[in-house]
């Protein structure tokens, strides 16, 4: 097998070497693993197709990124080549046009690409789906979240200050990758809501902002619980509140078994979530209502009504189920509704 | 139809990269101060006056 890109010789200093990567503007800041011809080359071995085979057109430089690409920024992320079917999926995901990778690359918002594994490639690569699902530990959470960043910046050219113009971005942006905990789900998995098998590996992509944690020791029923949810969901600032579109819930798996204990599917609680986020007019001065009317057309109602359904509809509500024992889940909102979240299959070869 | 893409200064780069992204090396793209949304009216009236000539010529050089 024949790679296309360009041999360079560089330092054998690894102090010299990192630096010189920097210098190129070729990381996210931290340092990367060389990706020599041998390590490239079995990156590409684990995804089962050609080198030069393209995957996909990364915005906002619209440069195609070759599945040598993608393995070069996976070995320099610090993947292992098995993990290529995962990143690979990411990938197309990221660029299904109703992502809209070229604004969540651009915008001023803190948006990331959050990446949910479903299925028997979880346990085959190592993706941690149980506590500290969304922190550090796990190297394949950490190294495909990573790789996928990296591919933005290398192939996309999201660069910080330039094409990049998060106002602040966020810890998500470096990596951004967890399992749903299907074992110890009450549900079925979200691949197979949404069609597929269970022997089949999906990846979801989410364009959402950093988690914010739903801490409820307290609720015993679902009525008391979603009451919660709700709260802490529906909240002004984020972009759903504006412009509507999806929001991702990662209920915990002890939230999960009360809601689930007491009958619920998770569409009863996307409908019940539903009818309990409100948007509320009197949380918010004139000018922000005024600035939300010209986005979202259902806020343009008379001066007796007092507030209205925070999303549109209960299908916006994305419900995963994740984490380790402990009474938290997790709340990410989106980009709003300038993005639409997107599935993959994981091709394993 | 001739037309003109307003963009505020810090977001120069970006515009330009999309542009070009989008095959469209010829668009016309008027810069403006940052920021923008927090601009009294009389403000905004300021920058109309500013950049009018600007847009004109922009809007009227170009051919079908």
């Amino acid at each position: 097998m024949t790679l296309q890109a360009s041999r360079l010789e560089v330092s054998a200093s690894p102090a010299e070497l990192q630096d010189w990567f920097e210098s190129q503007g070729w990381t996210d800041g931290l340092p990367v693993v060389p990706p020599t011809p041998e390590l490239v080359q079995a990156m590409i071995s684990g995804s089962g197709l050609a080198a030069t085979d393209v995957v996909a057109a990364v915005a906002p430089s619209g440069a195609l990124a070759t599945v040598e690409k993608v393995a070069i920024n996976a070995v320099m992320a610090g993947c292992r080549p098995h993990y290529m079917p995962v990143i690979l999926a990411a990938l197309r995901a990221v660029a299904q046009p109703a992502f809209n990778l070229a604004g969540i690359q651009a915008t001023t918002h803190p948006v990331a690409p959050l990446l949910f594994v479903n299925g028997p490639i979880r346990g085959r690569i190592g993706i941690n789906s149980g506590s500290n699902v969304f922190g550090q530990g796990a190297r394949a959470n950490a190294t495909v979240g990573r790789a996928l960043r990296l591919l933005l910046i290398n192939i996309g050219d999201g660069v910080p200050g330039k094409t990049d113009m998060a106002t602040f971005g966020s810890p998500a942006k470096f990596s951004y990758c967890a399992g749903e905990n299907e074992e110890a789900s009450p549900w079925e998995p979200f691949h197979v809501e949404h069609g597929m098998a269970r022997e089949d590996s999906a990846v979801l992509v989410h364009g959402g902002e950093a988690p914010h944690n739903i801490q409820d020791h307290a609720s015993a029923t679902p009525d008391e619980l979603l009451l919660t949810f709700a709260s802490s969901m529906a909240t002004l600032g984020n972009n759903n509140a504006g412009m509507g579109g999806e929001m991702l819930l990662a209920i915990g798996i002890e939230h999960a078994r009360i809601l689930a204990n007491h009958g619920m599917s998770k569409d009863d609680v996307r409908v019940e979530l539903h009818r309990r986020m409100r948007l509320r007019f009197d949380t918010m001065g004139v000018a922000v209502r005024n600035f939300y009317r010209n986005r979202r057309a259902a806020i343009d109602v008379g001066p007796e009504v007092t507030d209205i359904p925070y999303l549109d509809d209960p299908s916006q509500i994305l419900i995963l189920v994740a984490g380790g024992p402990g009474l938290h889940s997790m709340v990410v909102p989106s980009f709003g509704g300038a993005t639409r979240s997107a599935r993959e299959r994981v091709i394993v070869p | 139809m001739p037309t003109v893409t307003f963009c505020t200064q810090p977001f120069r780069t970006l515009a330009q990269v999309r542009r070009d992204t989008l095959g469209l090396p010829q668009l016309p793209i008027v810069f403006l101060p940052h920021p923008m949304m927090t601009k009294t009216q009389v403000e905004i009236e300021g920058l109309v006056e500013q950049v009018f000539q600007e847009v004109v010529q922009k809007l009227t050089e170009q051919t079908p």
